[in-house]
């Protein structure tokens, strides 16, 4: 579904690259690599935020590589959360659908998906708070309620679970591999625990000093 | 034995701030100077109380420069902060040549003399538009359009500022997040980074409003000072002062000690939300 053919990132004195990464739908890839290495950046790169400084980006056999992000339509969730301090936790969570409306969506359907969604994170008691009275690890949960609702192709995860308690990331990683297995979701997880990675990943690549490898999980 | 005691006294205080007598200092300054201020302004209102300043507020000629400063300050806010919107847009995000120069220049106002401002808008809308204007049925020179003008022309580059501060300030990944969700950049700017920026560009209005309302030397030269047509506030206070009507100018002192009370506690709430979001 997704290619990176010969990508390299640029961000400041950050290189890293060239990057060569296959994605099938559905397939879930975790991405390792120390703080500062540069994976964030590699996330941006893959969504569009960021221009790729070369190579070719490749999604169902079309060049993405110069489509800006709002013709991607990749889920996105940063590490620190970045919830609009402007809308509520349910208005962020339906920021995809809603596309920043205040008006609620006319689906029956969305409502029901954004409860489930919702309960199953563990924030359906917060719908109505503002962002900035939220936990990290509250935060992060809507954060990645939020790039999922619109149930996008690819989802790319920035370290969702790093301020999530052990209890709720187990339940997040249910929830990940479960919406992964229904709607063929494919997943980019960034992470720096192995053992998320073990636990989630069909494939694990490492960035190391700028340069990108691809090992089985 | 009393400056003893005195100097005993003191020692014993700054043994109570070990390493923190430059605090004590500190403060010190920070109360004095706020007495001083208070004192000042405090002493107008006191002294206005005991005269006859309070009986202006029912002058025809004092609510007409009231209503005037009012419709005037508004007009040219309103201007000021649509026009500062999209140039403060621009210097926000984008790096394009020769934009210090542009950055100057749309200073400049602030920085030169209001007196200058003033000299140069009276050429400008004299011998260099008048005829042209006047021709159009638009004459604007010591016409009331004049007053809201030299306003706009003055207060633009402390809303461009402002303005420019509050987009900047928002952290730019938001909308780059928000162009994920399918937002175009139109969309973004409305949906996300007008509401990110909206306490700093309410508190750049009340803050370009409050240098309307305290403008005087620019649009006394290109709208002149015309009792009943062009006189605002600030120049009922020039007025007034010049003819020795001290009462006058005190009543009019009061009226945009007020507002820019107002304005100054407004400003400070929009930081306050800001500092919280």
């Amino acid at each position: 579904m997704l290619e990176l053919r010969g990508v390299a990132c640029r961000a400041g004195a950050f290189r890293i690259g060239p990057v060569e990464l296959s994605l099938a739908a559905g397939e879930y890839r975790c991405v390792m690599g120390a703080t500062g290495s540069g994976k964030t950046v590699l996330l941006e790169t893959v969504a569009g935020i960021r221009p790729a400084a070369r190579g070719a980006i490749l999604l169902d056999g079309g060049d993405i590589t110069d489509e800006p992000p709002e013709r991607r339509g990749f889920g996105f969730s940063y590490q620190d959360s970045l919830l609009f301090p402007f809308l509520n936790v349910r208005e962020n969570i339906l920021f995809g659908v809603t596309r920043g409306r205040r008006r609620p969506p006319r689906d029956p359907a969305v409502e029901a998906r954004l409860l489930g969604l919702a309960r199953l994170m563990g924030i359906d008691s917060l719908l109505s708070r503002n962002p900035r009275f939220l936990s990290g690890g509250e935060r992060q949960r809507v954060s990645l309620a939020r790039a999922l609702l619109p149930a996008p192709r690819l989802a790319l995860l920035d370290e969702p679970l790093s301020a999530v308690d052990a209890d709720t990331a187990l339940r997040v990683r249910e929830l990940l591999l479960a919406v992964r297995r229904e709607r063929k979701t494919a997943v980019i997880h960034v992470t720096h625990d192995p053992r998320e990675a073990a636990l989630l990943a069909d494939s694990v690549s490492k960035i190391e000093n700028g340069a990108f490898a691809t090992g089985a999980a | 034995m009393v400056s003893r005691r005195l100097s005993r006294r003191v020692s014993r205080a700054i043994r109570l701030f070990p390493g923190r007598a430059h605090i004590a200092l500190f403060s010190l300054s920070l109360s004095v100077g706020a007495l001083f201020v208070l004192a000042v302004f405090g002493g107008l209102v006191a002294y206005a109380v005991r005269s006859p300043a309070f009986g202006f507020f029912g002058d025809p000629e004092f609510r007409f420069a009231v209503g005037f400063t009012l419709r005037a300050t508004v007009a040219a806010t309103l201007c000021a902060g649509l026009s500062s919107l999209g140039a403060a847009y621009v210097l926000a995000f984008y790096d394009f040549p020769g934009k210090r120069a542009v950055e100057i220049v749309l200073g400049l106002p602030m920085l030169v003399p209001p007196l200058v401002n003033g000299v140069a808008l009276l050429i400008f809308f004299g011998p260099i538009a008048g005829p042209t204007l006047s021709r159009l049925g638009f004459p604007v020179a010591f016409n009331p359009a004049a007053a809201v003008i030299a306003m706009w022309f003055v207060a633009s580059p402390f809303s461009i500022r402002m303005f420019r501060q509050a987009f900047a300030s928002a952290d730019a990944r938001y909308s780059s997040l928000a162009g994920t969700f399918g937002l175009s950049p139109l969309a973004r700017f409305f949906r996300v980074q007008l509401p990110l920026a909206r306490n700093g560009l309410a508190s750049g209005l009340a803050m370009t409003w409050a240098r309307t309302t305290g403008e005087f030397g620019a649009t006394a030269m290109v709208a002149g000072v015309t009792r009943l047509k062009t006189e605002t506030l600030s120049a009922a206070i020039f007025l007034s002062m010049s003819g020795g009507d001290l009462d006058a100018a005190i009543s009019a002192s009061l009226v945009l000690l007020a507002v820019s009370a107002v304005a100054y506690a407004a400003i400070g709430l929009a930081g306050e939300a800001t500092r919280v979001a």
